[in-house]
């Protein structure tokens, strides 16, 4: 099954990515400096407010994942062994032109987002079909997902123990209990009788944490 | 709008702590090498122990002998000084085979522009011939094959020795000879980016603008000789010789100086020709000040040596003359402003942002440390345990 055609899942991705960036992500605590430059000096102190100089906490340059860094790395976040010729030629033909050449922070911009979006659910789709493959217990992320069947055999516990090795993959650290509530209560919402609504689930939860900030921000 | 940003406080359960080594084990890894792993991958875990037992440098070797390294960080280096645009979108092509080759095989860095062979895959794994210069090959399918085909260039990539050129597909039929070679100056990709069409002014252009990070204005000096300036560049433009003086040979005098040692070189439709006679671009609109300077050899005069470009640049060469590309290249790749450049292109890609001007005097330092090895891999090694690049504590 290919992501594009999952559109109702890809919109609810789309909010939940949303909202995980304002969810314990780099958005919150946000400093705001003068410069237009997209790099930090290498020492700024200080913000000058013009009547005084306000102290500020050190802060560390960021970019985000360019476009010869993000498929890659994808990949290599949910242990996907090889991209799908599907995925090379997407990427290529569809979001490469559209990404960060240098990952400037300041690059960022919604064609772009959208296009991390569209190629996280293309190597989540990958990911699912290398895991389906394998027997439950030898998989990485979805382990105990019954895709042969509806989303009834799908439980809560399950769904929660996916988004927290998902998120521990690919954020580098463990999601916090309400980033874990958002995304697992997202793929919960998603309820039928059909092969692909177990399917969608999985979609769901792999792009929510896979084209999120802090899965391609460096 | 500057984005500032603050590492997310990670919410730790019991069982799972990450310590602050793994996390700086991740960091590093993914800024050196370009790619993103799970916190909880094998490398990162023996980077952490390397870490905690404060043997940075032993940490930092895991990253720069990762195939990730050459596979990503070095040709995205590679790819984006390989064409006109500068852009890395660009598929695989030999300047890059040819410098992930030199990284990964430990080879003097120098030998990038100095040196007479190429590195291509393994003839075995694409259906082209594997001479990139052939006609109807237009140089790019067999390179292109390494991707289209999924093959990692640090897995794949062997040396060919000497460079092919010619009008001929048959491997070793039509080769340079050292005089003439210049690495990865007198490949395919740069020969078609900068040898096209032109007056091969692009080719010194541009060797600057990659290898010594100068752009034409920036060692633009309209204090020098400018005895080597073409006949095709008008003195008297609009009948003034006032603009020449003070814009004009501000660049030509210098880059005119270089030129000459291309001169038997031009890229026509697939295939460059070298010739034991000066290109016929050399000649073009020749009259419009006849008394210019006629390029009659190979031969070449560096006039880049005013105050602030003797500085810059940093020459090293006994002498500031010499013939063909082979001499060019040893002239740029011996030079200061060579290894100052490379520190600043890999620090810019593995510290995620430009050295400011402030900052010159640790590029300097970094590009010396460099000169011990000319090795890129000690390059990236050396930047990375540099504060300027990870402050202490990330």
């Amino acid at each position: 099954m290919g992501p594009i055609k999952l559109k109702r899942t890809y919109l609810k991705s789309l909010l939940l990515t949303a909202s995980l960036a304002l969810v314990n992500h780099a958005c919150t605590g946000q400093l705001e400096a003068p410069s237009t430059a997209t790099e930090m000096p290498s020492s700024a102190p200080y913000i000058d407010t013009g009547d005084s100089i306000v102290p500020v906490v050190a802060t560390t340059t960021s970019k985000i994942a360019s476009s010869e860094e993000i498929l890659p790395s994808m990949a290599a976040l949910v242990g996907l062994k090889l991209p799908s010729e599907g995925t090379y030629s997407a990427f290529n033909n569809a979001y490469r032109p559209l990404l960060s050449e240098d990952g400037a922070a300041d690059s960022v911009n919604p064609p772009m987002m959208m296009s991390v979006l569209n190629l996280s659910g293309y190597v989540c789709n990958d990911l699912i079909s290398q895991e389906k493959a394998l027997a439950s217990a030898d998989r990485q992320f979805f382990i105990d997902w019954d895709f042969k069947k509806g989303t009834a055999t799908l439980s809560p516990n399950v769904i929660s123990a996916s988004v927290h090795k998902l998120a521990r993959s690919a954020w580098s650290r463990n999601e916090t209990p309400d980033e874990n509530k958002l995304i697992s209560d997202a793929a919960l919402s998603i309820t039928g009788t059909k092969v692909n609504d177990t399917i969608g689930a999985a979609i769901m939860i792999c792009t929510s944490v896979l084209a999120s900030l802090d899965a391609n921000k460096r | 709008m500057l984005v500032a940003v603050l590492l997310a406080a990670p919410a730790v359960r019991a069982e799972e702590a990450l310590t602050n080594e793994r996390r700086q084990a991740r960091a590093l890894f993914t800024n050196i090498t370009g790619l993103a792993v799970s916190i909880d991958d094998p490398r990162i875990v023996k980077m952490e122990s390397f870490l905690k037992d404060d043997k940075v440098h032993e940490a930092i070797k895991i990253a720069t002998s990762d195939k990730a390294f050459f596979d990503i960080r070095i040709n995205n280096i590679a790819k984006g000084m390989s064409n006109r645009d500068e852009t890395v979108q660009v598929k695989l092509n030999d300047f890059a085979a040819t410098f992930i080759g030199v990284a990964r095989d430990g080879l003097d860095a120098r030998t990038l522009l100095t040196g007479n062979f190429f590195y291509r895959t393994n003839v075995d794994q694409t259906d082209t011939h594997v001479s990139p210069w052939g006609p109807g090959s237009a140089g790019s399918t067999h390179y292109a094959q390494v991707e289209s085909r999924h093959y990692s260039p640090f897995e794949t990539l062997v040396k060919v020795s000497p460079i092919i050129v010619g009008q001929t597909v048959v491997e070793g039929a039509t080769t340079l000879a050292d005089k003439d070679a210049a690495g990865v100056l007198t490949n395919y990709a740069f020969m078609s980016n900068h040898a096209n069409d032109g007056t091969n002014r692009r080719v010194i252009e541009y060797t600057f603008r990659e290898f010594m990070c100068v752009e034409m204005t920036d060692w633009s000096d309209a204090t020098r000789p400018d005895d080597w300036v073409g006949r095709d560049v008008d003195r008297f433009a609009g009948g003034d010789n006032s603009h020449y003086q003070s814009s004009c040979k501000s660049c030509h005098a210098q880059m005119d100086g270089f030129r000459g040692a291309f001169a038997f070189f031009s890229f026509q439709k697939a295939f460059a020709t070298t010739e034991p006679m000066v290109q016929g671009k050399y000649a073009r609109n020749a009259t419009i000040f006849t008394n210019g300077y006629k390029t009659a050899d190979d031969s070449f005069v560096n006039y880049a040596t005013g105050k602030v470009n003797a500085d810059r640049f940093g020459w090293r060469s006994d002498s500031m003359k010499g013939n063909g590309p082979n001499a060019f290249g040893n002239m740029i790749a011996n030079s200061k402003g060579f290894s100052r450049c490379l520190s600043r292109r890999f620090f810019t890609s593995i510290c995620k942002r430009k050295p400011s001007t402030s900052e010159e005097a640790i590029v300097r330092s970094i590009a010396t440390k460099f000169e011990s090895t000319y090795k890129l891999t000690d390059l990236a090694e050396i930047i990375a345990t540099n504060a300027a690049c990870f402050p202490a504590g990330e």
